[in-house]
Parts: structure tokens; C-alpha cells; sequence
């Protein structure tokens, strides 16, 4: 552990500013500080990105560095290794801030903030949702305060106002309780936003809105996707799951632990007993949509945006529990949604979805793609994915699923892709005539060629003998197709069987239904 | 064998062709043995995952180890983790989902939302059971007992009435939460009822209204989602994550100003038309109208005769020839109606008569064909009265503003009499300042600050439209910097336009600019066609020989123009270098400073500031 962190920050000293290290107690750690923490046994640095009292105890929000935010988790004091070193928030660019610096005392800084947030707290920050589990106590004492981080105070005159505030108001300002608590959300977000602005993508969040209104369903923009998880636990049918990432369900239910979601119609609920009063009332069955292909295990469901539109942003909003680059910026219209199921006596149960634009600009025939968390590991994934290119395989198209890819997403597709074009090229080679190009592959599997390309080289499967490109069916890929085939002979084979989608044929919109307006 | 793998690293270079048919082969036919380094580096093509994400640890870990697979080495199967899901303890999952669903033997097809499939929204919590079961035991909110004759009250019921209220508040008073509005009475939700209420829910809201009173906070009951519906997106909303499906609309604060000007020209347009067909409908209406009582004149008029006819016959009363002409059927009327009817026939519409173009020669060949030069003369009149009209637009749109552009579209007003202000400066003068010429404008029009062009008060002629209108053409680059009229186009032109100016001394006149500054800009034949391609030298350059000429791109010179007239005004020794920023002038400036003239231009224009 430690050898790659010193890597990368002997990297980082190149460019930016060294970040400020040094020695930190509880009570001076404040959101970006990046600390190491226990995790599984191993000690790893982690950027503190909420700090939050329950029970009186100071619980930290904190991000491991290089692992996936869907392991960002609260954790006790305990954890956190204080002897070691920690790195300070990097102070923000000196800019015009460092003008107005010197003389303006804490208190004034402090005050200032204070002002600046009260306004909007109240129409921003419902009442009801800013009571914490356990109402925060006021946990440091003063003298924790004034010996905070004492070289920074001496020296930079240009400190993150952000993190100022967050030490004074922790550090037991006396305030109203359900005040305090209103700040320490609307610290998150302060320090959301602090944390993305260094980070210059390759769009600003108004282009990327821009881009999102006319097309596409990811986003990459960081105040959308750098968000402490909201909801704790959510309860779905026989399951109980963890979220991964933020979603914007009504703000009340971050006070919830455990959210209610109706396996049918996907509505949310925070308490128990109006979970049942609805379960008692609901009367659907399955997706609310047309069944367009059955098997002996799943069913699809297709379902227009527009048409559906509760039923689709229910949807939306579960499955941006699970993809962090997912947007709901905008509304569900311009998406058609298809939901696999499986059945039995007491209905059909959502296992995965894809989405896809009715109208692609850049051709992707998926936006998002999701198996329930619930249903993941167990081949489903796939099952989607081949779905998808069965229904581009009637468009006459060429489909490729839309960028970003989650981590999840990369290898399924890599997976799914690596099984179709060995099989093909085996079964080409069976054949007696094993010569095709990228295009042929392309077009047989409604790839797109770039993807084909991808997968082949990836493979290592391009190789140049005889002076001319070949394709070599390695002794590694066809190992794994064999391990694979095995797997299948056991466990049985899921596929998506192409001839039963035959009576499916493409929704047509009207110029007027497909438009991205309402 | 090195070297061979060198050539073929280096032919492998050579970008794979998509197109090309590729051989299938396996490993074991590959006549090289490809256990060298090229064959074995690992492909590094975009994965599409975002970069921050791709050098996550776990999914390297999966990554490189299927790396190594396919490099034919075993590696130890990774995964990525993910957080725990767990089934639900305590879930009676079979009262929840009964197991009720039949499998229809075809495909289902299926049209209902959910707001269609799950009844009331509302739904009751733990506190809404407690207080509902003291309703049913007959007490009221505060524990009186009620003295209402109801009986009990079912949930359903229960959840009906708190939905209407939830609604109706929402409905009429969308922003409570932020204008903290008032609780609704009860007759004022009654009243405003919109959607059915069932009749049983309706005796029962008066003994839970209070409840709800109780209950209700300025959220509403049931948790929602933060969707805007109305265009109120503001700064705050977008920063806010809990906002979510907002509409696709272009922010309507941007663009629609246009957009509705343009929509309520085509409706104003459209109502226009509406209006004149209805117009003629009404036309054609009245035409038939009349049409019909004259058909019933006549047929009187035919009766009367028929009776009179037959009046005379019977008494056998024969009367002079012409008397009894009367009682035929007299064609003249009819003549003279039908010859009423070609005349509005030639009265009709534009539109209309075009389709019957034909028609109408046959019908009258010897209608007066129009004269060619009549037509012409219309046409020229229409030209010049448009001219005309454009250029008092222009006029009124200039006003108060000098054209500086490169092919301004009002003419600088000295055009209509450019020499008038123009006077030979005498050697002899040289010791004394010049005078104003008396063709000056007004003090008060000096007065008037920034207006040192005024336009000219008499409609330009029609020569002068035409002039002002090729100006704007893009053939006469030269007329930029040039005063029409002031200088001779060349030696030939000048002896027509410029016979009257003697050429011993040069032109002179004084100019009254912004601020009321006063400009003394002297003539002198320039080189023709340089000035206007190329860019003065600088004015301190000013020695024996006339200034140098540069050829410069027009860019160039729009650029240099540009930057001098942003250039800050100096107070002194600046006037007359400014003066060239007024492009036309430029030459007449350098000239200038060149015959000395120029020595007392500047203190003369000083003069004039004054
Ligand atoms: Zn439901």
C-alpha cells in the first residue's frame, strides 16, 4: 500500500502544490482530509467527505482512494489511523479570495459563512429531513478547536472557507440542534463541489446539461456524480440491498434506514405500514409495458418514457442507487425502456432493465444497463446485453452501448463480446470457410466494428503471419470458452433466443413523440 | 530471427483494413513461433470506462488478470465487490405478493400507468392507523367522543379523504412550502373540489380535517420526488441534486423572445387570412342573396305579364305594335344584367382572374395593350421611390450617428455638395490662422455633441440614391477612404469634375468633430489606389518626400483602422494623427504635414476647440 501511495504522490508533486501533511486528533479532521483508514484488515487513505455525529460519536464519510465510490462507507473513529500522517484538503488557488485575507479574523469568516448559508436553508433543506438519526450532540470542546491544524492558521492566508466552517460548526458553536444538522448536509455538498472544481473534464457542467438535453443518459460531470449516498438500506421484495450511490429519492427518506420498494410498481416508501397499505392496493402484476419475448425463464417488457412516465422514472431513480454515472437531470420521454423478468405465481420480478433512446444520434443501442443487484452474478448481465443486440440485429443496425461504461458494465460487455466472436470464428471455421473480415463480424453480431477491433485485439487474436493480418483463435480463448461450456453444461445455458423476438418490430414515434420536449 | 521480427514488428504498423478478409487460424498454424515480445505485448484500447475510474484497483485487478489469460497464463479469477445485498429478515413476502398471477397464454400487452393500477397514493402510516382506530371507537381528534351519527370508518375511506386534502392543498397552493401559506380551510377545499370524491369519503371529511390540520406540515404527507414542472428552473434548482426529470426545454428566459415574435407574426398572419376568406364568404353569401331576389322579381314580373297577356287576349285589346313588345319577354334587361356581370367579372380579384388569363385575351383582344416605356417609367419610379424610402430609413436610423463602416450605406453627408466647404488656403494666409469658410453649419449644430456629419435636410436626388445605394456594393473598395468628389478619380476626370478648382494651392477646410473639436484638413492629389490598400507610416516619419505607402492586406488596414479609433484621445499634437482614423482623410492629412500647412492646422484647430 504504502509504496504506491508514495508513487503517486511523487507524481503529483510535479504539478500541483505538495499537498499539507502532518499530524491530525479527531477533533481537527475536517471533510477532504485524507487519512488512512482501516479497511478489511488493510490500511488505506481515504478523503473524509462527510462528517456526521450519531450517538454522539463523531462517524466519518469517507471515499478509499482507487477503489470504486460503491465502497465509500460511514466509519467509526476507531478506524481511522491518526498516527499516521494525513493530508490536508489542498487549499484553493490563490485568487482574488487572498486579498480580502489577512485581517478578517476567524470569527468574521465564520459569521460570514453563517450568513451566507442561513437563507437558504430553510427552502433548500426541509425540516424534516435535517434531523440526523440521534440528533448530533456537540461532540469536541472548544480548546479542540482553537488548536486546530495551528501551522495552516500561521501561514496560508488562502484557506478553504468550506473547511472553515465545517471545523467551527462541528466544534461546538452552540447552535440549535436541527441547525447544525442542516449545515452538515449542506457541508457535503460544499465539499462536493470543492472536490470537483479542480477537476476539468472534458465538458463544463452547462455543455454537458446541453448535451444531455438532445442526446444520452450518462453523465461524467463530477457535481453530479460525487454525492454522499443518501439512502441506507433499501428493502425490495425478498431482498434487503445496500445502494451504492446517490440518488435523488425525496429527500425525507435520508432519515430512513430501510426505504420500501414495491417490486411492481417500484414506488418508495419510508415506513413500513404505508408499504403494506400500498402493497394492499397495488395491482400490478409486472412491468407496466408490452411483452415483446418470453421463454421458459424471462420475460421482456418494452416501455415508452413517455408513456410510462412514473412507472420509468420509479425506475430511474432505483437503478441510479447502482450507476453512478447515470444522469436523471432530465426526464425519461425520449427512452424506451426494456425490463427482463422472470415469473412465477406471484408475478414477474424485475431483474435488469436496459434503456435506450428512441432515437440515437450517436447510435448506441443501450443508455443504461443494470441487473438488479439482487439478481447480479448469475449470468442475467449477459442475457441483457444479448438482448440488446438481438433488437439491433432487426433494426439493420449496428449497436454499441453508450460511454461512460461502469467498471461492471466494461467487463460484462467485454465478456459477452469475447463469447460471440469466438463462436463465431469456430463456427466459421466449421464451416469451411474461415475467412471474414471485422466489417462481416460487425454486421453478423450487430457490433460495431470499432468494438469488434477492440475485442479482437484485446484478445491478442489480431496477429500479422505471412506478411498479412490474421485472426488466431488462441489456445487461451478457446480454454475459456471450453471452462465456459462446462459451466453451461451444469448450470444450464441462458440465451436469449432470437426467433421467438421475431413478431418485434421497431416502435415507430412520430416526429412529435420522439421529440425531447414534453 | 531478430532482425525477421523487426521487419515484421515494423509491416505490422500497417493499420488493420476492416474491410479486408481476415484467415482464421489457430494458434498451432502459425508458421512463425511467436513467443517474441511483439506478439506478446498487451493491447491498451480505450475501455470506455471514465478514466478516474479505469485505474480503480479492483477492475485492474480483473483486467490484468485476464490479460495474462489471454496471454495463456493462469490467474487467479478477481472480481470486483460490491455491498452486500441480504434477504430481507421478517418479510411476510407472500402477504405482500400474493400469489395470485396467472401467466396469460400470449404475450401481455398492457396500457395502464401505475397511478392507474395503485388506487389512493395515500397511504396510511402507524399514527394514521392509531388515530383512525380511535375514530371507529367514536372519539374525535381530541378524544371527545364524536357527535357525528358516522359509523365506522374504513381505511380506504380513510386514505380517500387524506388524499383529497393532500391534493387539493397541493393543487391550490403549489409553493406552501416556501410562501408558508396558510392551512386551507375546509369549505375552501370542498368548494375547489375538482376530482369525484365518493360520497361516503365526502361525509367524512369534516371529522378528519382536523386531523389532517394536525398533521400536516408544509411538506406534503406523502414523501415525493422534486420534479419541476413549470419553467421556474433557476440557479438554485440546478445545484440542487434532489431536483430530477426536468423537461428538455431550452431555457425559456434565452431564446423564446424571438421565437414568440416570430409565432405571433404568423398568427396575426394567419387570423389575417381567416379574416378575408370569411370576408368573402359573406360576399358570396350576400351575391346569392341577391341573386335570388332578383330571380324572384323576375318570375313576378313574368307572372304579371302571363296575366296581362292573357288579359289582353281575352278582351282582344290590341294595342300599337310596340305596346305588345312589352309583353315578351324583354331580353334588354337580361342583356344588360349579363353585360353587368362581365364588368365584375373584369372587377374581380387579381388572384381569381389569373386562372381565366386565357379567357380574357380571347375575350378582348383589343383591350389597350400597356406602352413598354409607360411600364418602364413605372418601374423606374417604383425603383427610386423605394430608394428613396430606404434611405430616409437609413437616415432616420443613423441619426445622431456617424457611418464609419467600411461601406457605409448612408453617405457621409458632404456628398451632396462636397466642395462647398472646401477653399483654397493661400500661401500668403500661412502667417495668419484660416478662417471658418461661411458654408459652416450653425454654432448650434456645432453645439450638438458627436455630430460632426449633419445630414442634409432637402431629399437626396435620384443620382444620389444611386450613389448612396452603389456604395454599398462591393466593386468600389476605394470609395472607402475616398470623398466622392473630392479628389478626381484620375488626371482625365479631374479636368471635368475639378475645372473651377485652381491647383496652385492645396484645399482646405475646417471640420467640426465629437466634442466640438475642430479639424483642419487640407487636399492633396494622392496617389491613387495605394491609400486604400496599404496603411500610412507613421506620422513622425514626416520628411521631404510624401509618406510611405505599404501594401497591406484590407484586413490589415480594417484592423489598423479599428485600433485607431480605439485608440484614447490625446489632448495635444493627437488631433490631427486622429484625424487619420477617419480613414477617408487620411491622405489629406499626411499631405498636410507635408506642404507645412499642416503646422497651422493644428493650432487653428485648437482655435476652433476653444
Ligand atoms: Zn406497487
Amino acid at each position: 500500500m504504502a509504496p504506491r501511495n508514495d508513487a503517486k504522490d511523487g507524481e503529483k508533486g510535479a504539478e500541483e502544490p505538495k499537498p499539507e501533511r502532518g499530524y491530525a486528533t479527531l477533533a481537527t479532521l475536517t471533510i477532504g482530509t485524507k487519512a488512512s483508514v482501516e479497511k478489511d484488515g488493510e490500511k488505506r487513505r481515504a478523503e473524509i467527505l462527510s462528517i456526521q455525529t450519531r450517538r454522539g460519536r463523531p462517524t466519518y464519510y469517507v471515499h478509499y482512494e482507487e477503489f470504486n465510490k460503491r465502497l465509500d462507507e460511514w466509519v467509526s473513529a476507531e478506524r481511522l489511523d491518526l498516527l499516521q500522517e494525513v493530508e490536508w484538503p489542498a487549499p484553493e488557488k490563490p485568487d482574488n479570495k487572498s486579498k480580502q485575507k489577512t485581517t478578517q479574523s476567524k470569527a468574521q469568516q465564520v459569521s460570514k459563512t453563517d450568513s451566507r448559508s442561513q437563507p437558504n436553508k430553510s427552502q433548500k433543506r426541509p425540516r424534516s429531513a435535517t434531523v440526523t438519526r440521534e440528533a448530533s450532540e456537540t461532540p469536541f470542546d472548544g480548546s479542540a478547536k482553537s488548536s486546530r491544524r495551528p501551522s495552516r492558521q500561521g501561514g496560508k492566508e488562502n484557506l478553504d472557507p468550506t473547511v472553515t466552517i465545517a471545523t467551527e460548526e462541528i466544534g461546538g458553536t452552540p447552535q440549535p440542534e436541527d441547525e447544525s444538522a442542516i449545515d452538515l448536509v449542506d457541508m457535503q455538498e460544499a465539499a462536493v463541489a470543492a472536490k470537483a472544481a479542480p477537476n476539468h473534464g472534458p465538458y463544463s457542467r452547462e455543455e454537458e446539461i446541453e448535451k444531455l438535453r438532445t442526446g444520452g443518459s450518462m453523465t461524467q460531470n463530477q457535481t453530479e456524480i460525487s454525492r454522499v449516498r443518501n439512502l441506507e438500506r433499501i428493502q425490495m421484495g425478498q431482498y434487503e440491498i445496500e445502494p451504492w450511490y446517490f440518488s435523488p429519492y425525496p429527500a425525507e427518506f435520508t432519515d430512513c434506514d430501510l426505504v420500501y420498494i414495491c417490486e411492481s410498481c417500484l414506488c418508495y416508501f419510508g415506513n413500513n405500514t404505508q408499504f403494506g397499505r400500498h402493497r394492499k392496493k397495488c395491482t400490478l402484476f409486472h412491468p407496466p409495458g408490452n411483452e415483446i419475448y418470453r421463454d421458459d425463464n424471462v420475460s421482456f417488457f418494452e416501455i415508452d418514457g413517455r408513456r410510462q412516465r412514473t412507472w420509468c422514472r420509479n425506475l430511474c431513480l432505483l437503478s441510479k442507487l447502482f450507476l453512478d454515472h447515470k444522469t436523471l437531470y432530465y426526464d425519461v420521454d425520449p427512452f424506451l425502456f426494456y425490463c427482463m423478468t422472470f415469473r412465477n405465481a406471484h408475478g414477474h420480478h424485475l431483474v435488469g432493465y436496459f434503456s435506450k433512446e428512441k432515437e440515437s444520434a450517436e447510435g448506441y443501442n443501450v443508455a443504461c444497463i443494470l441487473t438488479l443487484p439482487q439478481h447480479q452474478r448469475k449470468g442475467y448481465g449477459k442475457l441483457l446485453i444479448q438482448f440488446s443486440y438481438e433488437l439491433s440485429k432487426i433494426e439493420n443496425k449496428l449497436g454499441s452501448p453508450e460511454k461512460p461504461l461502469s467498471d461492471l458494465g466494461l467487463l460484462g460487455y467485454r465478456a459477452y463480446w469475447q463469447e460471440v466472436i469466438v463462436d463465431l470464428l469456430l463456427e466459421r471455421e466449421g464451416e469451411g470457410t474461415p475467412i471474414v473480415s471485422a466489417e462481416d463480424i460487425g454486421s453478423s453480431l450487430a457490433m460495431t466494428t470499432n468494438d469488434v477491433l477492440h475485442t479482437l485485439q484485446n484478445l491478442n487474436m489480431v496477429r500479422y503471419s505471412n506478411k498479412t493480418h490474421v485472426i488466431v483463435l488462441t489456445e487461451a480463448v478457446l480454454v475459456q470458452r471450453e471452462r465456459q461450456k462446462e459451466k453451461e453444461r451444469i448450470k444450464g445455458k441462458r440465451v436469449i433466443e432470437g426467433e421467438r423476438l421475431a413478431g418485434w418490430r421497431p416502435p415507430v414515434f412520430t416526429a412529435a413523440a420522439r421529440t425531447w420536449n414534453w | 530471427m531478430s532482425t525477421r521480427n523487426n521487419a515484421a514488428r515494423t509491416v505490422r504498423q500497417r493499420k488493420l483494413n476492416p474491410k479486408q478478409g481476415l484467415r482464421i487460424i489457430r494458434e498451432s498454424d502459425i508458421e512463425e513461433q511467436l513467443d517474441d515480445e511483439s506478439q506478446r505485448q498487451v493491447y491498451h484500447g480505450e475501455t470506455g470506462v471514465e478514466k478516474a475510474e479505469e485505474i480503480e484497483y479492483h477492475l485492474q485487478a480483473v483486467i490484468n488478470a485476464s490479460n495474462s489469460t489471454t496471454l495463456g497464463a493462469r490467474a487467479k479469477q478477481s472480481y470486483i465487490p460490491t455491498p452486500d445485498v441480504v434477504r430481507a429478515k421478517g418479510v411476510k413476502y407472500d402477504d405482500l405478493y400474493p400469489k395470485v398471477f396467472k401467466e396469460p397464454a400470449t404475450y401481455i400487452r398492457f396500457g395502464s400507468t401505475v397511478e392507474d393500477s395503485v388506487g389512493v397514493a395515500y397511504c396510511m402510516n402507524d399514527a394514521d392507523i392509531e388515530f383512525l382506530a380511535r375514530l371507529n371507537d367514536g372519539k374525535d381528534i381530541d378524544g371527545r367522543d364524536r357527535k357525528d351519527k358516522l359509523s365506522q370508518c374504513p381505511e380506504d375511506t380513510f386514505e380517500e379523504v387524506m388524499n383529497f386534502f393532500e391534493d387539493t392543498s397541493a393543487r391550490l397552493q403549489p409553493y406552501a412550502n416556501v410562501d408558508n401559506a396558510p392551512i386551507l380551510a375546509l369549505e375552501e377545499m370542498e368548494r375547489a373540489q375538482e376530482e369525484e370524491i365518493s360520497a361516503d369519503s365526502r361525509k367524512w371529511l369534516k371529522p378528519i380535517y382536523k386531523y389532517w390540520v394536525l398533521r400536516k406540515g408544509n411538506r406534503p404527507l406523502m414523501p415525493s420526488i422534486k420534479v419541476r414542472v413549470l419553467d421556474t428552473a433557476s440557479e438554485a434548482d440546478d445545484a440542487d441534486p434532489y431536483v430530477c426529470f426536468r423537461r428538455r426545454e431550452v431555457r425559456l428566459t434565452r431564446k423564446t423572445r424571438g421565437r414568440d415574435a416570430q409565432v405571433v407574426e404568423k398568427l396575426k398572419k394567419l387570423r389575417l387570412e381567416a379574416q378575408s376568406a370569411l370576408e368573402l364568404v359573406r360576399l358570396v353569401v350576400d351575391r346569392e342573396r341577391v341573386k335570388a331576389d332578383s330571380l324572384q322579381v323576375d318570375r313576378r314580373v313574368f307572372n304579371e305579364r302571363k296575366q296581362l297577356k292573357e288579359v289582353k287576349a281575352a278582351k282582344n285589346i290590341i294595342g300599337e305594335k310596340g305596346d305588345d313588345e312589352d309583353l315578351l319577354v324583354n331580353q334588354k334587361p337580361v342583356s344588360k344584367s349579363s353585360k353587368g356581370r362581365g364588368d365584375g367579372q373584369a372587377q374581380r380579384p387579381a388572384t381569381i382572374r389569373l386562372r381565366s388569363v386565357g379567357d380574357g385575351r380571347s375575350a378582348a383582344p383589343d383591350v389597350d395593350l400597356p406602352l413598354l416605356d409607360d411600364w418602364r417609367t413605372e418601374a423606374d419610379h417604383f425603383v427610386i421611390s423605394t430608394i428613396e424610402a430606404r434611405k430616409e430609413q437609413h437616415k432616420k436610423w443613423n441619426q445622431h450617428w456617424i457611418d464609419e463602416t467600411k461601406y457605409p450605406i448612408t453617405p457621409p453627408s458632404e456628398e451632396s455638395n462636397p466642395m462647398s466647404k472646401w477653399a483654397q488656403l493661400p500661401l500668403e494666409g500661412l502667417n495668419s490662422y484660416p478662417t471658418p469658410p461661411p458654408s459652416l453649419p450653425s454654432q448650434s449644430s456645432q453645439q450638438k455633441e458627436g455630430e460632426d456629419v449633419e445630414m442634409p435636410d432637402v431629399p437626396p436626388k435620384v443620382e444620389e440614391g444611386k450613389q448612396a445605394t452603389a456604395g454599398a456594393e462591393i466593386h468600389e473598395p476605394l470609395s472607402v477612404f475616398h470623398i466622392p468628389g473630392a479628389y478626381p478619380l484620375s488626371d482625365d476626370e479631374a479636368s471635368d469634375d475639378d475645372a473651377a478648382e485652381p491647383s496652385g494651392y492645396p484645399a482646405c477646410r475646417l471640420r467640426y468633430g465629437r466634442g466640438g473639436r475642430c479639424y483642419l484638413e487640407t487636399r492633396k492629389r494622392r496617389p491613387y489606389g495605394q491609400l486604400s490598400r496599404g496603411v500610412v507610416s507613421d506620422s513622425d516619419s514626416d520628411e521631404d518626400y510624401g509618406p510611405g505607402y505599404f501594401p497591406v492586406s484590407e484586413r490589415i488596414t480594417f484592423d489598423y483602422r479599428a485600433a485607431l479609433n480605439n485608440r484614447p484621445t490625446r489632448p495635444d499634437g493627437m488631433l490631427v494623427q486622429q484625424q487619420s482614423s477617419h480613414g477617408r482623410w487620411a491622405s489629406g492629412d499626411q499631405a498636410s504635414m507635408k506642404t507645412g500647412a499642416g503646422a497651422h492646422g493644428r493650432p487653428g484647430s485648437q482655435g476652433g476647440a476653444a
